[in-house]
């Protein structure tokens, strides 16, 4: 993938585009190959390839003990991007709807509410790649058009989206490659 | 049929079954050869709850020669019985007071509770099945003290009369008692049943539980008070009890008892009419998940679903002080250590420290091992939580760009040092010599960090990324420490220490009980790579 570039993975369901976004964002091993992000071997420089890498599941999950508000602290610190944290969190927040429900544990969060947080806990730190899986299942369609919005200005700042979906809107939308994975293979539209 | 008694007998046969079945029969099973058997299990059953009331109300009986300041006994028995009413109405309004005592399942909330069936059945239904665990509560203390009572004045000899004595002291025990317990715990429903069908939440019931808690105390420090506030049971609990009392008197007390039970039940009946099942549901449904959680022996799940509704819903953000990088995960551990810490908890610290004083000042060898292998298990449960917890959430946690090196000494960090510095107050209250204490000092750091290595490993081990993204709810998906963990524990541990024990009980070989310091030192530079290559290699 290159910078500035959004991809959109299809495919039937069961085709693995999940396992391909885990294995592209470490969280899984491959059994063979290797993934390299901006210029660092995921496995033997895990950590500066994390640093570039943000990953945000379709069903995200948090610890109980932490606030919304609490868990964008965490992310940002251990990024060590806890510089003006609170504006940028305010302002993030306030963006996706979130900034009244700061304070709630995010186990009470709705569907749509916990992929926002999740979202928010990528966009909270700097990243070069982003993976998302499934960004749009659960989301109103406001919330789905300034997450459009959103992945448009990181195109413009030289992130590149990788993202999988079954939302024709988001395909056509925003894509600048398609990519159609079945049987293992890959295949670009 | 009518869908509450349906539900009812369909769920009051299939608890029956549940516990026939825990006890030994199959309840379903309808040969010749299970009914034979039945004969059989009912006479066991039999003899077995004879055994017991007789050795529980032995002990008790012989107990009572021990109590000078009530004599004769009866009197003890009677004080004890109406505190223990006292205290456990006390304890029944608090929970009414707080939410239904009706409790529905999910199931119920969906199913029974949106539809129109008949809000006073559905009440004195759920009242029948409610009711049942104190009832045989009750009925077991009665039948035990008033055993035990017989057995006192008879000294426990069994002649054909004393047999008699004892059904008639049990039946009249039973036949007075049972009908206030029923006739108290209707009357606290009731006022539970009030409280769902009021709109507003009904405050006064926390000033009266707040009154009688100031009353029951007052009348400890004032006695005098004490005749009021056990006049309600004194003369009914007297009739159940006094051996030989008259027969009016027996009569009076049977008479206030079942007054209580009549009245306790009215008051259920007319305010069950109009009960809101629905903010029942809601009130109680998680209670059955737990209750369920726990009847399937998944104790973890039942302690997270409690642990989330003890949360609340929601905090201001805490003021505790973080860093960046990879201390943020310590303030990670201590946030969620703070805000999921239990009164229980306690227990597991003296826990640790009465092993670890065990382990340390026992002065037979085997023992001190035998403890050390203990502590080692529970050592390496409780300092892999956090762990555990971190892997549930392994998108996030293994997102984070922090050296695998740092997030193992960050995950340990806390505990290992909790944990040690409570061996070290051990240490303290130990009779060792100080060159001994300050040798174990020095070893207690290294065996507690391989306890947890051995645990984390086994962790690790038989964790599956797949598994670990599964998009359930709790740990549940995390595994747990196995024998393997066990194992390497034992040996990470045992071994240092057995050396640094057993060879310091030789004043010959005294020496090379230095031995264990490299030892551990050894063992935890293994282990350590063993846990990091684990981590890195989860599939």
């Amino acid at each position: 993938m290159n910078p500035g570039e959004i991809a959109v993975l299809e495919g039937p369901n069961g085709s693995g585009k999940t396992t391909l976004l885990l294995c592209l964002s470490g969280l899984l091993h491959p059994t063979s190959g290797q993934i390299w992000v901006d210029g660092h071997d995921l496995d033997s420089d895990e950590v500066e390839a994390k640093r570039c890498l943000a990953f945000i599941p379709d069903v995200p999950r948090f610890y109980f003990e932490l606030t919304a508000w609490e868990h964008l602290r965490f992310i940002a610190s251990a990024h060590d991007a806890a510089h003006d944290f609170e504006p940028r969190a305010e302002m993030l927040m306030r963006e996706f709807g979130l900034w009244e429900a700061r304070d709630l544990f995010p186990h009470h969060y709705s569907r749509g509410m916990s992929l926002k947080l999740g979202l928010l806990l990528a966009f909270i730190r700097p990243f070069k790649v982003l993976l998302l899986d499934e960004p749009t299942s659960a989301m109103d369609p406001d919330s789905k058009l300034l997450l459009l919005q959103r992945l448009a200005d990181y195109r413009t700042q030289g992130v590149a989206v990788l993202l999988s979906t079954h939302d024709p809107g988001l395909k056509h939308g925003l894509a600048d490659r398609v990519y159609y994975l079945k049987n293992g293979y890959l295949s670009t539209v | 049929m009518d869908p509450v008694w349906t539900l009812f007998s369909r769920r009051t046969f299939s608890r029956l079954a549940y516990w026939l079945s825990a006890l030994g029969y199959d309840l379903r099973d309808r040969s010749l050869g299970n009914r034979i058997y039945l004969v059989y299990f009912c006479l066991f059953w039999l003899a077995w709850i004879i055994a017991v009331v007789a050795l529980l109300g032995g002990g008790i009986s012989s107990a009572f020669g021990a109590i000078q300041v009530y004599s004769p006994p009866v009197n003890f028995v009677i004080v004890l019985v109406e505190y223990a009413f006292i205290l456990w109405v006390l304890v029944v309004f608090w929970q009414v007071s707080r939410r239904s005592p009706f409790v529905f399942s999910q199931e119920d909330a969906y199913l029974l509770c949106q539809s129109p069936v008949s809000r006073r059945k559905t009440g004195l239904a759920w009242f029948v099945q409610g009711i049942m665990g104190s009832f045989i509560l009750f009925a077991a203390a009665a039948v035990l003290l008033s055993f035990a009572l017989v057995g006192w004045q008879t000294q426990g000899e069994i002649t054909f009369f004393t047999v008699i004595e004892y059904l008639k002291a049990i039946a009249c025990a039973l036949i007075v008692i049972m009908p206030i317990q029923v006739g108290f715990q209707a009357g606290l429903w009731g006022l539970g049943a009030l409280r769902l069908h009021q709109r507003r939440e009904m405050r006064w019931m926390h000033l009266v539980f707040f009154v009688m808690v100031v009353f029951i105390v007052a009348s400890f420090v004032f006695p005098a008070l004490q005749p009021i506030l056990v006049a309600p049971f004194r003369l009914a609990i007297e009739a159940a009890f006094m051996n030989g009392i008259a027969a009016s008197k027996l009569l009076v007390g049977l008479g206030i008892s079942f007054l209580y039970m009549i009245i306790g039940l009215a008051f259920l009946f007319s305010q069950t009419k109009n009960i809101n099942l629905s903010r029942a549901a809601q009130e109680t449904s998680h209670l059955t998940t737990t209750s369920q959680a726990r009847a399937y022996g998944q104790f973890g799940l039942a302690n997270l679903i409690s642990q989330r509704r003890r949360l609340g819903v929601a905090r201001s953000p805490s003021r505790l002080l973080n860093h960046s990088g990879s201390n943020i995960l310590v303030w990670k551990d201590v946030l969620q250590f703070f805000r999921s810490f239990r009164s229980e908890e306690v227990f597991n610290f003296i826990w640790i420290f009465g092993l670890s004083l065990g382990m340390f000042s026992s002065s037979n060898k085997a023992l001190q091992l035998l403890l050390a292998a203990v502590w080692t298990i529970i050592m390496g449960n409780l300092t892999t939580r956090r762990l555990r917890s971190d892997l549930a959430r392994w998108w996030l946690f293994r997102s984070l760009p922090i050296r695998p090196r740092e997030i193992l000494k960050d995950e340990i960090i806390l505990s290992c040092g909790v944990f040690t510095m409570l061996g070290w107050l051990a240490l303290l209250f130990s009779h060792l010599t100080i060159l001994s204490s300050l040798f174990l000092a020095l070893l207690l750091p290294f065996l507690a960090i391989n306890a947890t290595l051995a645990a984390a490993h086994d962790i690790l081990r038989h964790s599956k990324a797949r598994t670990l993204m599964s998009p359930s709810l709790t740990e549940e998906n995390v595994p747990r420490q196995n024998i393997g963990g066990v194992l390497q524990g034992w040996v990470s541990v045992l071994i240092p220490f057995g050396v640094a024990v057993l060879l310091s009980a030789y004043p010959e070989l005294m020496g090379w009980s230095v031995a264990a310091v490299p030892l551990v030192l050894l063992i935890t530079i293994f282990n350590r790579s063993v846990v990091l290559s684990a981590f890195h290699w989860i599939e």
